[in-house]
């Protein structure tokens, strides 16, 4: 038998359909993205994350990118059944969505710090400021991204502001003086470039 | 990475289409799926899309390979032409010729698989149903229930003069 027939013959698994299995879904790939961080399988902790937005992205409530959209078409009276599976049902569901993508995107910053991909942290640490933007940790992470990227004179800034407020944050108060450091070094590299470069001719 | 590579997309049912790679991962949602793949290269990757029903999976999945084959021309703005055959090419124009409830599923599904392409030309579409036509007639089109008092309309009417005298 070739392979193609049996797969044929599996009885084919519908995806989760209501907003709540969606989110116990999205729940499930955020605990698995978690386990595989704690294992250090930084690729399978990512995919794992990235899952959450499958489910979790293209569901309208009242924050919406489309509430617009749907109010002005009438949508809700008009054809109650389209999209009613997508549709979050309230103001806690609405924020439970909402923690759940910003948790996704606030880990995946990390992963990718971890990883090495400064870029990919820096676009996922301000995916997830976007949705909140008074999240420290992402803040904190969006940081380590520019830092990644050798972007110093970006991070300084931001850091001295988590710093002030957040005195008591050891690591932010330790990054912070890694980059003053690191700027330090870096002047003095570029002063000795100068003279290699310019020296003999003055 | 292989041109012939596939991957299988499911719907919300759970009906799994098998799709080129290069084809897929126009969508920007699939594309950010499988980056982390470069080391399992021989395993073909499903990738679940619960939020869209097979119905509207088939008809992005068709929109993606004429896409490939045949690019879209850019939409200009403001529109043109509110007939769609005079602003893209004609596979396209017939493509968006379908009842409203599923052309709206479509905008929804390329705002979530977040498709540019697939995205400007649906929301063209309904620019179109609405250019050229006088209140009423949009409200008609749209079967939208015309909620202001006298008052309110008059007073909407005044703010936008400007758009009528243009």
């Amino acid at each position: 038998m070739d392979t193609t027939s049996l797969s044929e013959a599996l009885p084919k698994r519908a995806l989760p359909q209501t907003v709540p299995e969606k989110i116990a879904a999205a729940v499930a790939f955020k605990a698995e993205g978690n386990a595989f961080f704690k294992e250090g399988d930084l690729r399978k902790a990512a995919k794992s994350y990235k899952m959450v937005f499958l489910y979790m992205n293209g569901l309208h409530g009242s924050t919406s990118d489309m509430k617009g959209f749907f109010t002005a078409m009438g949508a809700d009276s008009r054809w109650g059944g389209t999209d009613k599976n997508n549709k979050i049902g309230d103001a806690g569901q609405e924020e439970e969505v909402k923690r759940i993508k910003i948790d996704a995107n606030s880990n995946l910053a990390l992963v990718y710090c971890k990883i090495g991909d400064g870029e990919k942290a820096l676009k996922y640490a301000n995916d997830a400021l976007r949705l909140d933007p008074s999240n420290s940790k992402a803040f904190y992470r969006k940081c380590l991204a520019l830092i990644h990227l050798g972007n110093y004179s970006a991070a300084l800034p931001l850091l001295e502001e988590a710093n002030r407020g957040n005195p008591s944050d050891t690591a932010v108060a330790r990054t912070l003086r890694d980059v003053k450091e690191k700027m330090k070094e870096e002047r003095k590299r570029n002063k000795e470039k100068e003279r290699e470069m310019f020296g003999g001719k003055f | 990475m292989a041109d012939d590579k596939m991957l299988n997309l499911i719907s919300q049912e759970g009906d799994s289409y098998s799709v080129a790679v290069k084809i897929a991962t126009k969508s920007e949602l699939v594309k950010t799926m499988i980056d982390e793949d470069e080391d399992d290269a021989d395993e073909v990757q499903e990738v679940p899309l619960p939020n869209v029903k097979s119905s509207v999976l088939t008809k992005v999945i068709d929109f993606l390979k004429h896409d490939d084959a045949e690019a879209m021309t850019e939409i200009d703005k403001p529109l043109k032409s509110s007939n769609m055959s005079e602003v893209v090419q004609n596979w396209y124009a017939e493509f968006v010729d379908v009842d409203q409830e599923l052309l709206f599923e479509l905008i929804l599904a390329a705002n979530y698989m977040d498709i540019k392409s697939l995205l400007d030309l649906t929301c063209a579409t309904v620019a179109s149903m609405i250019k050229g036509k006088t209140p009423e007639e949009i409200r008609k089109t749209f079967n939208i229930v015309n909620d202001f008092t006298p008052e309110e309309e008059a007073q909407v009417r005044e703010e936008n003069k400007w758009c009528e005298e243009a």
